[in-house]
């Protein structure tokens, strides 16, 4: 999926995931509000017929309502966007993007280690 | 075939003819009627343009009707020329079937004409309107691949304001795209607005979303390609490219109106001025007819300015104006009307046109039979110098064996031929001069069908038999030739008499033999009488010899019953321009079987 959600759809994405990968459209105007964002309905519209046709989202009529159902979850969404960022950044060099992290910071050392155990876990 | 090209130039021409009615009465409304109603008029010449609905006396059908008779008196005579004229050299051999083939080919080629108008015409429809779609498509497919979704809030929340204005309920998509100058929208039912790639205001942006909502609220694209529609299949019009025209510059100076009448007076020269941002900028794709733009040109613009500024609202008086003006153009939509293919619905006319043009065929056959009857065999009774002389004449000599020549009074040579009945008398001296005679008379007084190779089937000497016992053996015999023979020597009572005793005993075949006798008052008195009793036979044997007034006086009557059966007896022996005034009355009367015999028989 080459596509890109631009960040206010992700801002719409998010609601989805938050409410177990579907939602009314009520449901989001409602969480929309409480970010206290100025969203209009038409606008609001607008995003999710976007992100339907980029195929993240699905319409499922439950009446005369719409229930936006997430065809991918957060997590591969992450997953198919770190992908993309690596090849784009570092060209697919995870050794880069680890040192990146480390050096600035982002990473500590322990942080490292207990990542360490988790993937020589999963490997036994 | 014809009748739709018909049909279809009658609609050019009506469309013109309401077309150039409304542009005439321009200088009347112009700066009175709102806009919006100078918009939509145009939808009326359109449908002018496109719907063949009309009703009875319109002006273009009833030209469209002239039109016809001067065609059919222009093209029946030379359909009955060409046979008569080539028949002299070919007559004796095979007249029947070169007849035929000739009869074909001038059949033929009037059908071909409006075969070959029609696949023009609908080759070049069909040409141009694949081309605009395919114009469309493109640009289409060009803007798309430039688009940038817009997916800052503050402008879709812009957009949204605007379109709850408008009561639009679903999302109108809005793009951005660096291949264009100027704002334009795009799509039929999910429409996109796309913005040029250039930093504009919130003020700018609402002025524009406002136009373009109002042109997607309006089916303005729709309405624009029905206008394309029209000129697809007008295209032979220039009328309909004037149309075209105009719908294009009131189509903007309508949305400005409506856009000044949404935003308020105040807004006028803000969006003056947005509009005149834009004019600077052309784009570099043109294509006015893909979609609805927001500014088409610089000579444009100048009068959609003068209009903004000039834009009061209509008081209530030019309300009701307008209103009955409206009604009256309306009028003249359904007077100017369109040729109507006589009184069938439409699916049925392509089938009904079929097979009145094979029914053509039968009836120009039968006409070239008639135009035959020069080789006809014909075959006649005479009394002559008290020999009967049974002849019949336009024969195929070879099965004769018997023949001999015969030098006419005007000098020219006849062959005659004998049958085996006859053979005897070629010696003798007295048949043969009464023979001779009885040609130079026939020949003189030039018998319908002219006589050429004529042969003698019979011939006695009754100068010394009882007359009337002869007739009475001869009828009993059922030797009609003989009779009619005879016949001549009857004096008037003697001949009704006759007359009442055929007609009782129903032998049609003496009675046609002794018809040719009658005056007129007496075949008006059989003929009545045949009719009343239903002795049809009779009484088509009478349509020969009857007066065209007779003819006349019969096939009112029948029309009048609403029997066509009888009245298309009659119609072969009517005048060509009365079977005219007939076809006519029985259009105007709508009595549909009636039109359908007349003009089987006219075409």
């Amino acid at each position: 999926m080459a596509q890109q959600i631009s960040e206010s759809e992700l801002v719409l994405m998010k609601i989805i995931w938050k409410n177990g990968g579907t939602a009314l459209y009520s449901v989001i105007m409602e969480e929309l509000e409480k970010d206290k964002s100025e969203w209009k309905n038409n606008t609001v519209l607008t995003l999710l017929s976007r992100l339907g046709e980029k195929k993240f989202l699905k319409v499922k009529k439950i009446g005369r309502k719409n229930e936006y159902v997430a065809t991918v979850t957060e997590a591969e969404y992450q997953t198919m966007q770190t992908h993309s960022f690596l090849d784009k950044v570092y060209g697919g060099n995870v050794k880069n993007l680890v040192s990146t992290l480390l050096r600035q910071d982002i990473l500590s050392a322990d942080e490292l280690k207990e990542i360490e155990t988790f993937w020589r876990k999963e490997n036994e | 075939m014809s009748e739709f090209i018909k049909i279809l130039l009658s609609l050019s021409v009506s469309g013109a003819l309401l077309l150039l009615l409304i542009l005439g009465l321009k200088p009347l409304y112009k700066n009175r009627f709102s806009r919006r109603w100078q918009y939509y008029i145009w939808i009326v010449v359109a449908l002018r343009f496109l719907l063949p609905f009309t009703h009875d006396t319109t002006i273009v059908g009833s030209l469209f009707e002239k039109i016809d008779t001067a065609v059919i008196t222009n093209e029946i005579p030379t359909s009955h020329n060409v046979p008569v004229a080539v028949n002299p050299d070919n007559s004796k051999s095979e007249p029947a079937q070169t007849n035929r083939e000739i009869n074909a080919t001038t059949l033929r080629e009037p059908f071909n004409k409006y075969v070959c108008l029609f696949f023009i015409w609908s080759a070049l429809a069909l040409v141009l309107f694949v081309r605009k779609v395919t114009v469309y498509q493109r640009f289409i497919q060009y803007i798309k691949a430039g688009n940038k979704e817009v997916s800052d809030i503050k402008i879709l929340n812009l957009l949204s304001d605007c379109e709850e204005k408008l009561n639009i309920k679903a999302g109108v998509e809005l793009c951005q795209n660096a291949l264009i100058n100027s704002p334009i929208m795009i799509g039929f039912f999910r429409p996109s607005i796309i913005l040029p790639a250039k930093e504009l205001g919130s003020k700018e942006l609402s002025y524009i979303f406002a136009h373009e909502l109002i042109h997607y609220k309006r089916k303005d694209m729709f309405y624009k390609w029905l206008i394309e529609i029209a000129a697809c299949v007008h295209w032979f019009n220039p009328f309909v490219y004037l149309l075209g025209k105009e719908v294009n510059r009131t189509c903007e100076l309508s949305c400005d109106e409506a856009v000044v009448l949404i935003l308020g007076d105040k807004t006028k020269r803000e969006y003056g001025d947005m509009l005149i941002s834009f004019v600077r900028a052309d784009n570099q794709y043109k294509s006015s007819l893909a979609s609805v733009t927001l500014t088409e040109g610089a000579e444009q613009l100048k009068e959609r300015l003068g209009a903004i500024m000039e834009l009061k609202k209509k008081s209530k008086s030019i309300k009701v104006i307008t209103a009955i003006f409206t009604f009256s153009l309306c009028i003249c939509f359904a007077a100017a009307g369109a040729y109507a293919a006589p009184g069938q619905p439409e699916e049925k006319k392509m089938q009904e046109q079929e097979q009145s043009e094979q029914r053509i065929e039968e009836s120009e056959i039968s006409v070239s039979e008639d135009e035959n009857y020069k080789s006809i065999y014909t075959q006649n009774g005479y009394f002559y110098n008290s020999y009967i002389i049974e002849m019949g004449w336009n024969v195929y000599g070879d099965e004769y064996s018997d023949q001999t020549e015969l030098i006419l009074k005007d000098g020219s040579v006849m062959k005659v031929y004998f049958s085996d009945t006859s053979k005897d008398y070629i010696a003798d001296k007295g048949a043969i001069a009464t023979t001779t005679e009885l040609l130079s008379y026939l020949k003189d007084i030039n018998t319908y069908p002219t006589i050429e190779t004529p042969v003698i089937t019979k011939i006695v000497y009754a100068g010394d038999e009882d007359m009337s016992a002869l007739r009475e053996e001869f009828y009993q015999d059922g030797d009609v030739y003989g009779f009619s023979a005879l016949f001549s020597l009857l004096d008037e009572a003697g001949q009704k008499e006759w007359y009442q005793k055929i007609y009782d005993a129903d032998k049609v075949a003496f009675f046609s033999a002794v018809i040719g006798y009658m005056d007129n008052d007496l075949i008006s008195v059989y003929a009545d009488k045949a009719e009343q009793d239903g002795k049809t036979n009779f009484f088509s044997a009478f349509l020969n010899y009857m007066q065209p007034d007779m003819i006349k006086q019969y096939a009112e009557k029948y029309y009048a019953a609403d029997d066509v059966s009888r009245f298309a007896v009659m119609i072969p022996y009517m005048a060509e321009k009365e079977q005219q005034d007939w076809l006519k009355k029985a259009q105007a009367d709508k009595k549909n079987s009636f039109f359908t015999v007349l003009s089987d028989n006219l075409f």
